[in-house]
């Protein structure tokens, strides 16, 4: 069980994920546009409660829905801000925009725009870094939807086979795109596809930020001891719909409410409250200072540069010094 | 010292010579080494060295931590080693035939090619992927194809691809050492050619073409084994009197246009022979980028003499005339110096 302060963390931290995608959405509905735009909204138990048990020198990659994965690793949220603005401060230069946040001090190597694309990508760097006599495993972060895609098992195979210490976190959502589980998944639930694998594998409440935290404690630190992948599927939901601007017609209201019942921020919330009825304005507080810390951010990276002509041959190849 | 080696030798020293040099330098692919799981048996280590032999003996030398078969899956082992390249490994990566490209291809076109772009060139991808090109080996239409064009349509990717043995093994040294992705494609019939290799470790820039023979008369770009080609076509037009000059582009992203336009001001003339199929082809891209460059030099229209806009057949006979033949190539130049019109091939 976590004390106090360690919940306190968790729910800034959640807040400031949610507080930095409300913000966006918002942004995109009225003023320039921001680009292809998926937010977190309602699964932001997972990145904190995961992510936070990382080494700092670990490797991770996303998805085009990073944005609670890029503040849950702690990249500031200003030059975040500066990339979906594509400005040249951004954590990519503005090359990448929203769907590729990344940070490469932080070994965060990418956000992949297509689904599966970290499967494999992932193991390799697990793979370096066992071969290199390191002691770092790399995180992968992905949805239902990817599970389908050839890379998905083929990366699975080549961490199994060549034991690549790598943690794959499956954050089902309940949607690929705009196709339930109920229709495309082939078992009850994602955990059903990976078990004949073979590997250690667990299925959670993805909602509960106390439970991801203890399992990904438990989970990163076997697989950082033991040298081979294992598997998280955390249930969570996608509350925000597939990009911003979908109307969800395909959602009935009853699930909708039953989601918003269960969203992880309002649970740890109840849960800090239940231990201590008097932290309410400390909730209350974190929320303002997430906005501002947002708003600033938007505010600050609005006056930033965008890239030259120059930047962008730049950054096409690495200069070949060695020839 | 320098001495005659197959282009395969040559390639499998380069491979050696950058291992020795580099421990981070690991190769993975289908059957690299060969054998795998069967260690107990004698003939099991170093049972194939891949299909052609070419990485044979290297498993011996830097055993299967190095030497890595893998399973028969092309994005798994392509995506790792991207994975691992970005985790300070320098992977090359072994596609047995350029052909199955297909099933590797979002890693490559998405991964590969655009990490460092999208994150605003703060990460590298130093990753060398090795495959085999070309028809002429009764092989069909899935393991006989050349596909250039398909990996330099794609920014952000290096495209290689040497004609003769010394080439191959400064440029795949080059390959190696280079901080960006890297096709490295070897043509399943050169292999068994020889040239004079020196011994020692040596670098080729990756976009810089050469001059394979000087001339006055005509420009002949060769693609890959049709340098060969057109080598030999060049010998025949110069015992009717027109001197060919044959250019070798050796890399084709990035692509040395400057010396092709160089030498089309001096002969007027550009016949470009690539055995691939014609549309949307590396030789349509040379003629094309050349009418942008230097039109005003040309004296006659350019011309490409290429495969045909077909899936290349096995029958024997109409496999060989599937591939530009010498004959093709000096009866297009001497209708081209004459002035006079010729169908096309296709």
């Amino acid at each position: 069980m976590l004390e106090m302060k360690s919940l306190l963390h968790g729910w800034k931290m959640m807040s400031l994920i949610r507080e930095f995608d409300l913000y966006v959405k918002a942004f995109a509905e009225t003023k320039e546009s921001v680009g292809y735009l998926h937010t977190s909204i309602g699964q932001e138990a997972v990145s904190v409660g995961i992510i936070e048990n990382l080494r700092e020198d670990d490797w991770m990659t996303s998805t085009y829905r990073n944005h609670s994965h890029g503040v849950a690793r702690g990249l500031d949220i200003y030059r975040m801000v500066a990339e979906l603005l594509g400005r040249k401060t951004g954590y990519c230069g503005g090359l990448g925009g929203s769907m590729h946040i990344a940070d490469q001090e932080r070994n965060f190597i990418g956000s992949m725009g297509i689904v599966a694309g970290g499967i494999p990508i992932a193991a390799g760097a697990a793979f370096a870094s066992k071969m290199l006599g390191r002691e770092q495993i790399a995180l992968c972060f992905f949805g239902d939807g990817a599970i389908h895609q050839g890379a998905f098992h083929e990366g699975l195979e080549f961490a199994i086979k060549f034991e690549a210490p790598v943690l794959y976190v499956c954050e089902n959502n309940l949607y690929a795109e705009s196709t339930s589980t109920d229709y495309h998944l082939l078992h009850e639930s994602v955990i059903g596809t990976v078990e004949p694998y073979g590997i250690r594998s667990i299925k959670i409440d993805g909602n509960d930020f106390e439970h991801v935290d203890e399992v990904a404690k438990e989970m990163i630190s076997w697989v950082r001891a033991n040298k081979k992948p294992a598997f998280i599927e955390c249930m969570t939901y996608k509350r925000s719909g597939q990009y911003e601007g979908d109307t969800q017609t395909y959602k009935s209201a009853e699930e909708t409410e039953f989601w918003e019942s269960r969203d992880p921020i309002l649970r740890l919330g109840y849960r800090i409250l239940s231990l201590d009825a008097s932290r309410q304005s400390v909730l209350d507080t974190y929320v303002l200072e997430n906005q501002l810390i947002v708003k600033a951010a938007f505010e600050r990276a609005a006056k930033d540069l965008y890239p030259s002509v120059d930047d962008l041959y730049e950054a096409v190849f690495a200069e070949s010094g060695a020839n | 010292m320098s001495r005659e080696l197959t282009y395969k030798e040559a390639i499998n020293e380069a491979l050696r010579q950058e291992m020795r040099a580099d421990p981070t330098v690991f190769l993975i692919g289908e059957d690299v080494a060969g054998g795998a799981g069967h260690d107990h048996i004698p003939g099991a280590l170093d049972a194939w060295g891949g299909p052609f032999g070419v990485t044979k003996d290297l498993v011996t030398e830097f055993g299967r931590e190095r030497v890595i078969d893998s399973l028969l899956a092309e994005t798994g082992f392509i995506g790792a080693s991207i994975g691992a390249a970005v985790a300070g490994l320098k992977p090359v990566a072994e596609i047995m035939y350029v052909d199955f490209i297909g099933t590797s291809f979002d890693q490559i076109l998405n991964h590969a090619a655009k990490l460092r772009f999208t994150y605003g060139g703060k990460i590298s991808v130093p990753l060398v992927v090795r495959t085999v090109t070309g028809a002429g080996f009764r092989a069909a239409a899935e393991h006989s194809q050349m596909l250039i064009s398909i990996y330099a349509h794609i920014p952000g990717i290096k495209v290689v691809a040497p004609s003769n043995a010394y080439d191959a093994k400064g440029l795949l040294i080059a390959a190696i050492r280079d901080p960006n992705p890297v096709i490295f494609m070897e043509h399943k019939r050169l292999y068994m050619r020889t040239s004079n290799v020196p011994e020692e470790s040596y670098a080729i820039p990756i976009g810089v073409g050469d001059i394979k023979r000087k001339g006055k008369d005509i420009t002949i770009v060769g693609v890959q084994k049709m340098v060969i080609t057109a080598l030999d076509a060049a010998e025949e037009l110069s015992r009717n009197g027109i001197e060919a000059e044959v250019i070798d582009p050796r890399s084709y992203s990035p692509l040395d246009i400057n010396l092709i336009c160089e030498s089309v001001r001096k002969t007027g003339h550009l016949l470009v022979v690539d055995e691939s199929y014609p549309r949307c082809s590396i030789a349509r891209d040379i003629a094309s980028q050349v009418v942008d460059l230097a039109f005003d030099d040309l004296k006659g229209p350019i011309k490409t003499l290429t495969g045909l806009d077909m899936p290349i057949p096995f029958s024997p006979p109409m496999e060989d005339h599937f591939i530009p033949s010498i004959d093709d190539v000096v009866t297009y130049a001497t209708h081209m110096m004459r002035g006079e019109t010729i169908a096309a091939r296709y």
